[in-house]
């Protein structure tokens, strides 16, 4: 009787063993992936500023309007969305890089960095540049707790049953706001 | 506008100069008071005792009920009269104090933070009745902020017990936010250890989860708890931290904080901001320098947390 307890206790132990490692495994899971939503998302938002960086230097003769087409034609590439993490990562530098230069363009033509539409459009950069920090350092932080959920016992029996990889950290450029005006 | 002490002090001295002058003839008028009060008391039990041996029982109980009935009334007029002498300079000195700051400044001694602000905090028990005072409401560069003394306790079986005493700091904030981020000193891993205080953390606070950051310093001195990890993080900022880490340097475990659209929410734990007593002196180092000690602490968090400074719009 007593050995029959203890096989049926250490059934129930063992059922709640898998059930919390499941379901702890499939929340970090889920939580990664909508860290990385959230960090599409506020990639977008940084796409969404090149045509308003296009029309700052619409006005001027004298601007490099390549700098301005070429961060267009990386746009009209492949969306980030389409793409690995890997790949997205080295996309989204790319066009990291095409803004500072078309900023730092900006920023050496007096007439346009003194423009109250380039002043305005600073303050966005700084924002959706902000959110994009805190989307990858939360995304980098999901990564970890996945990794960890698929190196550690119990929850690495799953990861292994589902064949299960670590997930490498993003590595993305933030623009930092150098260039940011203050309001005083 | 916030000043420096020296500044302040220059400015506000001949009122409160004059104010000292009052305090002292109200103490002085008060202490004659309550020794005329004395001895009437006196001359009443001897009277009694006179009393006692010519007159009968009836007389002699009419009289001690009667005198007994006058001493509490007494009581009562000069402790009322010494709470309203009390108000009325403390009052003053804040008046002369806000005033001196010019701008939006303002002081009520006997307000504290809306209770519905104080419960929207998140940082003290909600179902509590809230008790305060000193109001202060004032600007720091751009940045609007109040506070006051906020008490709350619990009526237990073993008697009343305090679940927060201290200062509430209720400052503009000019981030865009959609939900709430709480940061308390992280006590829970301090005292079990790193592994068992995250155990412990990981079932959260108030609905909120735990936000685990990447700053080692500021992970073992904070505990933050939010409602959306990304907007946690776009407050926490790597630069935000750091000034949070500096303000425990200097302040220790008594802070914490709340961010809410709008609001960053301080509370200063045992930290009363100033009362007076008509036995104290306001100047030099008396009353004047409590009421700018908690000034100076308000401005000071502000400033470390660089709330002045907007590189983006509101």
């Amino acid at each position: 009787m007593i050995q029959l307890a203890i096989i049926l206790l250490s059934i129930l132990f063992l059922s709640l063993l898998i059930g919390w490692s499941y379901n702890s495994f499939i929340h970090r899971k889920n939580a990664l992936q909508y860290a990385y939503s959230s960090l599409e998302t506020m990639l977008q938002k940084r796409h969404e500023l090149l045509p308003k960086l296009a029309e700052v230097v619409q006005t001027s003769a004298e601007f490099e309007f390549r700098l301005v087409q070429e961060a267009t034609s990386l746009l009209k590439q492949r969306t980030s969305k389409e793409l690995p993490p890997a790949a997205m990562v080295r996309h989204e530098n790319q066009i990291a890089k095409s803004i500072t230069q078309i900023t730092s363009a900006i920023n050496r033509d007096a007439a346009l960095r003194q423009g109250q539409s380039f002043v305005h459009l600073q303050k966005s950069i700084v924002e959706v540049e902000a959110q994009i920090s805190a989307s990858r350092r939360a995304y980098n932080a999901a990564v970890m707790e996945y990794n960890n959920s698929i190196e550690m016992f119990p929850t690495a029996v799953f990861a292994s049953l589902l064949k299960l990889q670590r997930i490498d950290p993003v590595d993305l450029i933030v623009l930092e706001p150098e260039y940011a005006v203050r309001d005083k | 506008m916030y000043k420096p002490k020296v500044e302040l002090l220059h400015k506000v001295r001949p009122k409160l100069v004059e104010l000292e002058l009052q305090r002292k003839e109200t103490l002085k008028a008060r202490r004659k008071t309550e020794w005329t009060a004395l001895l009437l008391v006196i001359v009443g039990i001897a009277l009694i005792v006179l009393l006692t041996t010519y007159s009968g029982e009836h007389v002699v109980s009419a009289l001690l009920f009667g005198s007994f009935t006058c001493i509490g009334i007494a009581v009562y007029y000069l402790r009322t009269a010494r709470l309203k002498a009390k108000d009325e300079l403390q009052q003053s000195i804040g008046n002369v104090i806000t005033e001196a700051m010019e701008g939006n400044w303002s002081y009520k001694a006997d307000r504290h933070l809306r209770p519905g602000l104080v419960k929207r905090s998140g940082l003290v028990a909600k179902s509590r009745p809230i008790y305060g005072n000193n109001l202060i409401k004032g600007e720091h560069g751009d940045t609007k902020f109040s506070f006051s003394n906020i008490n709350i306790s619990s009526e237990g079986k073993d008697g009343r017990s305090d679940l927060f005493g201290g200062i509430l700091v209720a400052i503009d904030f000019n981030k865009e936010l959609k939900g709430k981020t709480l940061v308390f000193p992280d006590l829970a891993q301090n005292a079990l250890g790193p592994w068992l205080g995250k155990k412990v953390q990981s079932f959260g606070w108030a609905g909120l989860d735990l936000v685990y950051l990447e700053d080692p310093i500021f992970e073992k001195a904070f505990a933050v708890y939010g409602s959306d990890q990304v907007e946690a993080r776009y407050i926490l900022t790597p630069h935000m931290m750091s000034n949070m880490t500096r303000l425990r340097e200097r302040y220790g475990d008594r802070l914490s904080f709340s961010f809410m659209q709008g609001t960053v929410f301080v509370a200063i734990e045992y930290e009363r901001s100033f009362e007076s007593d008509l036995k104290v002196p306001i100047l030099p180092e008396g009353t004047f320098y409590h009421f700018y000690k908690s000034i100076d602490l308000v401005t000071d968090v502000i400033d470390h947390l660089q709330l002045n400074t907007r590189i983006w719009s509101k």
